[in-house]
């Protein structure tokens, strides 16, 4: 994946190339908001990642710009300010996903290979197929090797968010902003439990286990 | 010694006189002043239009009391030079001394070659006409218009009585002269008369402004000497002062009153603020401290006494797991500091009811893991104008918590409508609560009562819930839950006002 990261800060960019590339991206970096747009819009990227706030041209004016023309390359948002009302006006202006500083490497390299995967909105797929796991989108049936999961309504869209970005690595706070819509810091360990019992219903009683635990990090469902 | 007394006695003395005469305000600054100003104005309008009215009553007046009197004198000197030129100067001397007896309003005078008077009804006219030219030939005439109000009557019993009159003199024949004139009457006398007062009462009107207006602004500077020196003390810092007010039996205030009140009321608001930012700013200090010491002593030994790769590791992750707790306590602080400061954040309609479902489902999973029996009785259409997510963060604190402190038996949360407009949420638990007199305490910021220590957490939870609380024009109530145990158990209720 080629990855366009835009971030005046020297180390902070050369931390998130390096993590990016450990992960097997490409990555490329710019360090004013000038810099950045040219370069994407080269067109050469899968994702870019930028930072709200940028010498020359603000990040967010950058993205407004490149979606005035058209340009859809997904974008995630890197930004020190952190409140609900920031990511709104983030995504308003175009971004297509937002994390708040300070982040882990593993929550960087995990969004922007979501963004990077994200599905065609026009996709018209009802059913999601993973190894032997299946679930109807229309029914709202899943089924795993052939045998009925009984499944209940907000397992059944955690575990669709799973298999939308099956072999990738999603974090908690990923699960609890794209799942839940939720953005705040649960002090306990709320969505840990609901993997666990989603866990058992999709894992406990067959062969081998789909859905894995990245430690410290989060979550990862495989065939 | 006693001299020193004295001494010191003067000097005080000294700074007083000085100190009340440097809050005098001074005359050119009162006369700077805003109500100096107005007064002066309206004074100045007032006095002028007065003068303009003066002008315009006196010019009529006068014009037609002058009009009338100059056709009256031309037609009795006609009369007088028709009997002068045939009869001569005996016959006109005669009807002269004739009609100086009958006519009160007609002024005569006859002079002779040399300057005497030979016969008329005034003694003073206001020029020498002796000295006015007589013509050369005896044919010739010439007349020459007097105006003024010298004129003195000799006749009757109000000699020296001063007129105006208006008249001509008519230097005729022989060195003889003759003036007559009309006395332009009461109404003359009664136009100078409104001239005189109005000219008194204008001068009158703005000295009378001037010292009102000085008045006035005299007092509306010190009340806004009163001002100033408030703001004054609160620029050198002293936030605790406020402006002197006043209270009046009736009630109201003027202007400055209000002025003051408001003042008042954002000082008070600007003590808060400070205080509150130095509260949190101590408290961040003081709660992010011992994190990064420890943070900061954990890796300081990691790097003198880890033997292994894997003690180094270990060692790193610990320190990115307090710095990740660390980032999670700043936030709170943060949020908690922007409500504080009346940041309220965005409040809009919703459902309360459908949210506080979804919070139970998020977290029922997290409470049976417990052991813990998990029940919600939560109204239907609870409808409500909040912060969603400030509101969804408050209550999720309270759960958090909760779950943390309570070791078995139950949880339950609730909401229901309480009276019109009140909203009230709570959340019970089994466990050991909190005794009465430890509750004001654990609402406090960075507070972690002493049950609470060795388990996880920043004792930020309750207070944020409380702000927020607060910012939806509520409060935060703690009480006894369920008994369980020997547990009195905590409820935890928000009481909100519904905005709606």
């Amino acid at each position: 994946m080629q990855v366009l990261i835009v971030e005046d800060a020297v180390d902070t960019s050369k931390f998130m190339a390096r993590a990016l590339e450990e992960a097997g991206h490409q990555t490329q970096v710019a360090h004013n908001g000038v810099e950045g747009e040219n370069l994407a819009r080269s067109l050469n990227f899968d994702v870019l990642v930028f930072d709200r706030m940028l010498p020359l041209k603000d990040g967010m004016k950058v993205v407004e710009d490149l979606r005035a023309d058209g340009i859809n390359t997904p974008v995630l948002f890197l930004s020190a300010l952190g409140d609900v009302e920031h990511r709104i006006e983030g995504l308003k202006a175009g971004g297509d996903d937002y994390l708040s500083k300070p982040y882990s490497s593993a929550e960087l390299v995990a969004r922007v290979e979501v963004l990077g995967k994200r599905v065609d909105p026009d996709n018209r797929t009802t059913l999601l197929k993973l190894g032997d796991l299946e679930m109807d989108l229309i029914t709202r049936k899943v089924r795993r090797a052939s045998k009925k999961i009984d499944i209940q309504p907000r397992e059944f869209r955690l575990l669709e968010y799973l298999m939308r970005n099956a072999g990738q690595i999603v974090t908690r706070t990923m699960l609890l902003e794209k799942v839940w819509d939720y953005h705040f810091d649960p002090q306990t360990n709320v969505i840990d439990v609901h993997i666990s019992r989603l866990r058992t219903k999709i894992d406990k009683e067959f062969d081998h286990p789909m859905l894995h635990t990245v430690r410290g990090t989060g979550y990862r469902l495989e065939a | 010694m006693w001299v020193v007394n004295f001494r010191a006695k003067f000097e005080k003395l000294k700074s007083w006189v000085m100190d009340s005469w440097k809050f005098r305000p001074s005359l050119t600054s009162l006369l700077q002043t805003t109500s100096f100003k107005v007064a002066m104005t309206f004074a100045g309008l007032f006095s002028g239009f007065a003068l303009l009215l003066l002008l315009f009553i006196y010019a009529s007046t006068v014009w037609i009391l002058s009009y009338d009197a100059d056709r009256g004198a031309r037609r009795e000197l006609s009369e007088l030079t028709d009997i002068w030129f045939n009869g001569g100067v005996n016959n006109l001397n005669r009807t002269i001394i004739q009609r100086a007896a009958t006519n009160s309003d007609s002024l005569y005078v006859l002079i002779t070659p040399q300057g005497t008077v030979l016969s008329g009804n005034i003694d003073a006219v206001p020029m020498d006409l002796s000295k006015i030219d007589r013509p050369e030939t005896s044919d010739d005439l010439r007349s020459v218009p007097i105006i003024g109000r010298g004129f003195t009557y000799f006749r009757g019993d109000d000699v020296r009585r001063q007129r105006g009159a208006r008249g001509v003199f008519l230097a005729g024949p022989d060195g003889y002269g003759l003036f007559v004139a009309k006395d332009l009457g009461p109404g003359f006398v009664l136009a100078e008369r409104i001239v005189s007062v109005v000219w008194f009462g204008s001068l009158a009107v703005l000295a009378f402004s001037v010292i009102g207006g000085y008045w006035v602004a005299r007092g509306a500077s010190r009340r806004v000497d009163e001002l100033s020196r408030t703001t004054e003390a609160v620029m050198a810092g002293n936030l605790a002062i406020r402006a002197p007010t006043r209270t009046y039996k009736s009630g109201g205030g003027d202007e400055f009153d209000r002025l003051t009140q408001d003042l008042n009321s954002m000082l008070d608001r600007t003590e808060k603020l400070v205080q509150s930012s130095r509260t949190i700013g101590d408290s961040i200090a003081h709660d992010l401290r011992s994190p990064l010491t420890r943070l900061r002593s954990n890796l300081e030994n990691a790097s003198l006494h880890a033997k292994t790769e894997e003690d180094l590791q270990l060692s790193i992750e610990n320190a990115i797991a307090e710095l990740d707790a660390i980032v999670v306590t700043f936030n709170a602080v943060l949020r908690l500091a922007r409500l504080e400061a009346g940041e309220g954040g965005n409040f809009k309609i919703f459902d309360l009811s459908e949210t506080l479902l979804e919070l139970a489902e998020l977290y029922e999973p997290s409470v049976t893991e417990k052991g813990l029996e998990f029940a919600s009785n939560i109204a239907p259409n609870l409808m409500m104008k909040a912060d969603k997510s400030l509101l969804f963060q408050a209550i999720a604190n309270i759960m958090d918590n909760a779950i943390k402190y309570t070791p078995t038996g139950k949880i339950e949360v609730s909401a229901k409508l309480a009276a019109a407009n009140k909203i009230e949420i709570s959340v019970q638990d089994s466990g050991p609560g909190i005794a009465a007199n430890d509750r004001d305490n654990a609402k406090k910021r960075f507070v972690r009562l002493d049950g609470a220590r060795s388990t996880p957490g920043n004792g930020i939870g309750l207070s944020l819930a409380q702000a927020i609380a607060e910012a939806h024009s509520g409060k935060l109530e703690l009480s006894d839950g369920m008994a369980n145990n020997g547990g009195v158990g905590l409820k935890v209720t928000l009481v909100l006002n519904s905005g709606l």
